[in-house]
């Protein structure tokens, strides 16, 4: 009885396999035709004017040279500015003004005091310290462009994410540190200008703001102005 | 980031390469950035409850023990320690301390040790007092045959990984009431890169006092 019942499933599993191996299915993105419009385009255009809009590529890098500065109790721990970082992006831009993705980046503030005593209960140091901090944000970022259509494009972004803080303080050639990660938050202003007429490469500047709850030794929060400058690229 | 999302498999190296290029580009070591001098700490600990001014006479060992783990534990007396032992001497007599021979009673007795560990690892001490490295210096030493030696908690510090001096200033004139301890009521450290130098003991010594206002007989 059994078998009567497996007989009609089994023909009909040959049955489907065989034709699916004929099927063809397309995912995005569609093979280009010039005679229908891309999925992607939100508009009637044909393939070749589509094509020269940033936002219908998907994946939007960017990779940039950082300078930073800290601020508030942190920048009474070091109150040099840092030009040793950098910070890249990946965006994926969802329509022509909206794009998001995930950010991240480095840099590593120092200062070398010279030789103080630190005076304590009963207890005196002299040293040379040197303070570190080193942080390495990864955000996820939203990016919101306000004009797609000129040869720049001014943009604002959020970034919400974590950011580990690596603080160091060095007595000497004697090191006590302390690393930990951080919410972070960071708005920031930029403009893309693309070399090409196809804009899928140019120059990226940026400028903001970041900031972390952090609480350790003389250091209440992270918080720091940054500029960076480098170079996107669109990749297909 | 996920890579795997690129078409080109060239992108993802080109973008781990300079990712790791930038990242050891940027940093800057502080080891890197510290003369011998820059090194050296100079640290101070001292019994609060104190009037220094109370002791008039003191008295120094002759040689320095030294504590290693390799040269295992003895007492030396090189060019470095001499120079060390007359720099104490000359910075506690002008501070109005008058030396004396240990057999004449002193009010206070001042033991060196040099510490000179190799550690392949790191190594971290609990603290300072519980310092299973100091009294090295036989309290008998001081003709307080049976006492021992007692060491106020204080101030925690850092791992041990070169040679450094410690300099221990003991109350022998109130050891009876101290329930025969031979309290240390002074201590300096001398640490960093090179520190038994001979021609970097003068100042270190002079460091050490000079942070230490309190050691005066007036």
């Amino acid at each position: 009885m059994k078998t009567i019942f497996r007989i009609p499933f089994i023909l009909l599993v040959i049955g489907l396999s065989t034709i699916s191996g004929y099927a063809q299915v397309f995912y995005p993105p569609y093979p280009p035709s010039p005679y229908r419009p891309h999925p992607y385009s939100r508009h009637n255009d044909d393939y070749t004017t589509y094509s020269n809009r940033p936002s219908n590529h998907p994946l939007l890098f960017s990779l940039n040279y950082n300078v930073s500065g800290l601020l508030g109790s942190s920048h009474d721990y070091i109150g040099k500015v840092s030009p040793r970082g950098w910070n890249a992006s990946l965006l994926y831009p969802i329509n022509n003004h909206w794009a998001v993705g995930l950010s991240g980046g480095y840099q590593d503030y120092y200062e070398k005091l010279p030789r103080q005593i630190y005076h304590q209960p009963g207890s005196d140091i002299s040293a040379v310290q040197t303070h570190v901090i080193e942080t390495i944000p990864i955000l996820a970022t939203g990016q919101y462009y306000f004009s797609s259509e000129k040869n720049f494009h001014p943009y604002v972004s959020l970034g919400v994410g974590i950011n580990n803080i690596n603080y160091q303080k060095w007595w000497g050639e004697y090191e006590e540190s302390h690393n930990s990660w951080n919410f972070a938050v960071s708005p920031a202003v930029g403009l893309q200008i693309p070399f090409t007429k196809s804009q899928t490469v140019g120059l990226n500047v940026q400028a903001g703001y970041a900031y972390s709850p952090y609480n350790y030794n003389d250091v209440k929060n992270v918080s720091n102005w940054f500029g960076q400058i480098g170079l996107f690229a669109q990749l297909k | 980031m996920k890579y795997q999302k690129f078409k080109s498999a060239k992108w993802p190296i080109l973008v781990a390469i300079t990712f790791a290029g930038l990242w050891m580009g940027c940093q800057k070591d502080p080891m890197n950035n510290l003369s011998i001098d820059d090194t050296h700490l100079y640290i101070t600990n001292y019994d609060t409850t104190v009037n220094f001014a109370n002791y008039k006479t003191f008295s120094i060992v002759d040689s320095v023990a030294l504590v290693s783990n390799t040269q295992g534990n003895s007492r030396e007396l090189t060019p470095a320690d001499q120079a060390l032992l007359q720099a104490i001497i000359s910075q506690m007599q002008s501070r109005g301390y008058v030396l004396v021979d240990k057999s004449q009673n002193p009010d206070l007795a001042i033991n060196v040790t040099k510490v000179s560990n190799l550690y392949t690892g790191v190594s971290i001490y609990p603290g300072y007092w519980d310092n299973p490295l100091y009294g090295y210096w036989d309290p008998f030493y001081w003709g307080y045959y049976g006492y021992s030696y007692y060491f106020p908690p204080t101030y925690q510090f850092y791992q041990v990984n070169q040679t450094y001096y410690t300099i221990d200033m003991l109350d022998l004139k109130n050891a009876a009431k101290n329930n025969n301890q031979l309290k240390v009521i002074w201590n300096a450290q001398i640490r960093g890169e090179a520190v038994d130098d001979p021609s970097a003991v003068n100042a270190e010594i002079q460091a050490v006092f000079n942070q230490s206002a309190y050691l005066k007989t007036m």
